[in-house]
């Protein structure tokens, strides 16, 4: 029989079959001795149970890997956030690369403007968007395919990470057992610089000062588990 | 000044998504590491990221793990660490016991058809399917019998990208902020 369970750690709310309740929570890993359990009605909208989920502890050590609820981004006004992936694709395959995304996983690529016509950067959208081709919907994201010459080489994928100020992320880069790998540089008009993390993780670091994330004008609305 | 973006007056929107499905969408980036306090000392005060454990459910990995599998917050979250507002992806972090993992996006693919029949259409097309756990530590056989949270499957696109793909279990509520899509 299905029904909903509801997780008394985290609040997360999951509809099971009862012989596929999983042994703990997928949300925070809570056992399941902590689920509350009730029928399911057809829709979650009609479960009965809700559960606050914790409050974020801003004291809280950030080195602790414990379930917690994340912290309050607002302060960093987008500093730090990962806009982007980045993937390659070789040189003089463009076509069968917009093939093998656009049709197996119905992706919408542009054509990054100013960009080599027959092996362009490809701006791709992977979900529903605004008409400025920015992701409408929380928790997935956008990218560039980027072409390469195939010398047997695979350049490695990346991601854009947003920073207010790059010269005060690689410093503190540096000081944190990163490197950086090319100094700053203008693309599409927007300034990067290339750096590695203390593992050795690639990042490109987008620089965008005045930048302002609507959630910081307008707030987080909801957490999910209303 | 509001959102910066990439393309502030492009010629026309993207195409709309109106399938009842996530299939395709770059949930996640999977990225790996080989030492906790100083990886975790980098995210933190690099890029100011918050991170707890991965659920066992998730990661296959016993909670207390000396390696622990993180979730990562680089921008606001729910409570079960999906994002919470548009624009910015999390991470799906996991130790690397040989050389670091391929950068490469968490990619969910269509939960209402067989996780055979989507690997097929994608190596059809040229993609492989990655069993070499010295390739991906996140590689392993097709098995499709189990609810889970992992990636299902690593797959290298016809250039050498990895993908992670996850077929999500039948517990998805559609109610979930991140199910929305286009009508």
């Amino acid at each position: 029989m299905k029904k909903v369970y509801t997780c008394y750690a985290c609040g997360f709310p999951m509809a099971f079959e009862e012989t596929e309740v999983p042994a703990s929570c997928p949300g925070c890993g809570a056992p399941r001795s902590q689920f509350l359990e009730e029928p399911w009605l057809g829709s979650i909208d009609k479960r009965r149970i809700h559960v606050d989920p914790p409050k974020a502890d801003p004291n809280r050590d950030p080195f602790d890997l414990s379930f917690h609820p994340a912290k309050d981004f607002i302060p960093q006004k987008g500093d730090g956030r990962v806009r982007r992936w980045v993937m390659y694709y070789k040189k003089g395959t463009a076509g069968e690369t917009r093939s093998f995304y656009e049709d197996l996983f119905g992706w919408d690529i542009l054509d990054v403007e100013g960009t080599d016509n027959e092996n362009p950067v490809m701006y791709c959208a992977t979900g529903p968007g605004t008409p400025d081709w920015e992701p409408r919907v929380c928790s997935f994201g956008y990218g560039f395919l980027v072409p390469f010459e195939d010398n047997g080489e695979v350049p490695e994928p990346s991601m854009v990470v947003e920073v207010k100020n790059i010269d005060e992320t690689v410093k503190k880069a540096l000081e944190c057992g990163g490197k950086l790998i090319r100094e700053k540089f203008v693309f599409l008009g927007d300034t990067y610089a290339e750096i590695r993390d203390s593992e050795g993780n690639p990042y490109y670091l987008w620089e965008l000062p005045d930048n302002v994330p609507d959630y910081c004008i307008h707030g987080v609305a909801n957490t999910g588990a209303q | 000044m509001q959102e910066k973006t990439t393309y502030p007056n492009p010629n026309r929107a993207p195409k709309k998504f109106t399938a009842k499905s996530l299939h395709g969408r770059t949930r996640l980036m999977v990225v790996s590491y080989k030492d906790t306090h100083r990886f975790l000392n980098f995210c933190i005060n690099v890029f100011g990221w918050d991170m707890i454990e991965t659920p066992e459910a998730a990661s296959g990995i016993p909670a207390g793990d000396p390696h622990p599998g993180m979730l990562v917050a680089t921008g606001p979250a729910q409570y079960d660490y999906e994002g919470v507002t548009p624009g910015h992806m999390n991470l799906f972090v996991h130790w690397a016991p040989g050389k670091l993992e391929k950068i490469g996006p968490f990619m969910e693919i269509d939960m209402d058809h067989p996780l055979e029949e989507t690997i097929k259409k994608i190596t059809d097309h040229g993609g492989k399917l990655i069993l070499d756990k010295t390739k991906s530590a996140l590689a392993k056989p097709l098995d499709d019998s189990k609810q889970s949270w992992q990636p299902h499957a690593v797959i290298e696109d016809p250039s050498g990208n990895y993908l992670y793909l996850w077929k999500c279990p039948s517990s998805r509520t559609w109610d979930e902020l991140e199910t929305e899509y286009d009508i």
